[in-house]
């Protein structure tokens, strides 16, 4: 689970590299198409919005799932410990061994009323 | 007096919803063995002014709980119909201390000032009923009334302080 504590430049640099005045499409090792990019004074332009998308990605990748598991103050406390073998497990209710139909009849018996309070000192 | 409730119009169920008019199906001792005859089960439904007592996130979030939990709220004079105990003088103020286990008291919606309006809700009551059949409710509702912050955790924090209690088999004398 991404949290808070991986370094978001690391994934910037990493996407961006040094080099800003070209970006690559394709995978790692398969043949690599040069996207054309705007030249002279756009390309620093073309940068600054580029850098701030790749950002803007990288923050969602990496906080939006820890913001999903901090809406449960208690599944957020025990992520901590997810190298501890402590992570939570996500489970459904087990369903019933037997379930019976029976014919019924709902009726409205009326308003119902407060439950008798004996006190003490009564 | 600042407000304990807050009226809200959209269609979410979360805690502290006042739900007022609600059927609560109250199955009788022996609609098992009537189940067995192949008898038609006859179901009484009682209707409860309700509050919710699940939490907010375990409602918004997936999956929804199938059953929802929810306490009887009453009007302190239809309480007192029941228990002319709490019409002597000073019991309903141990109650707003805290010293009387399983009731908490909440503003009138309307009128807070007015303590003689004030609602009392039950924790010894506790009901489930389906998900879907209380958003349905609110929806048809319209415009509803919902514990505002911080009452809404102070009444949440009665409740489980009255869920977690535990019994002594004896206690040291009283001084």
């Amino acid at each position: 689970m991404p949290t808070l504590r991986k370094p978001t430049s690391e994934h910037i640099g990493s996407t961006l590299g040094e080099e800003h005045s070209r970006t690559t499409l394709g995978m790692p090792g398969s043949h690599v198409q040069a996207t054309p990019v705007p030249q002279g004074p756009e390309s620093l332009e073309f940068s600054r919005i580029l850098e701030g998308v790749l950002s803007h990605l990288v923050t969602l990748e990496t906080l939006q799932p820890y913001f999903e598991q901090a809406r449960d103050p208690y599944s957020m406390f025990f992520g901590y410990l997810e190298n501890s073998g402590e992570a939570p497990l996500d489970y459904r209710s087990k369903p019933p061994a037997r379930t019976d139909t029976m014919g019924t009849r709902f009726f409205v018996r009326g308003r119902g009323k407060p439950k008798p309070y004996p006190l003490e000192d009564d | 007096m600042e407000p304990f409730w807050v009226e809200c119009t959209e269609a979410i169920l979360r805690q502290g919803v006042h739900l007022p008019d609600c059927l609560v199906p109250v199955p009788t001792e022996d609609f098992d063995s009537k189940a067995k005859a192949g008898e038609t089960v006859e179901i009484p439904c009682d209707v409860y002014d309700l509050i919710v007592v699940t939490q907010s996130c375990d409602l918004v979030n997936e999956p929804k709980p199938q059953f929802v939990t929810l306490c009887p709220i009453y009007p302190i004079v239809e309480f007192e119909s029941v228990n002319q105990n709490f019409k002597k003088k000073g019991r309903w103020n141990d109650v707003l201390k805290g010293r009387v286990s399983g009731l908490h008291l909440l503003a009138s919606p309307t009128s807070p000032a007015n303590n003689r309006e004030a609602l009392v809700v039950d924790f010894r009551e506790i009901y489930s009923l389906p998900h879907n059949y209380l958003v349905r409710r609110v929806h048809n509702l319209g415009s509803y009334w919902r514990l505002r912050s911080p009452y809404l955790e102070h009444f949440s924090q009665a409740f489980a302080r009255y869920f977690m209690r535990v019994g002594l088999p004896s206690d040291i004398p009283r001084f």
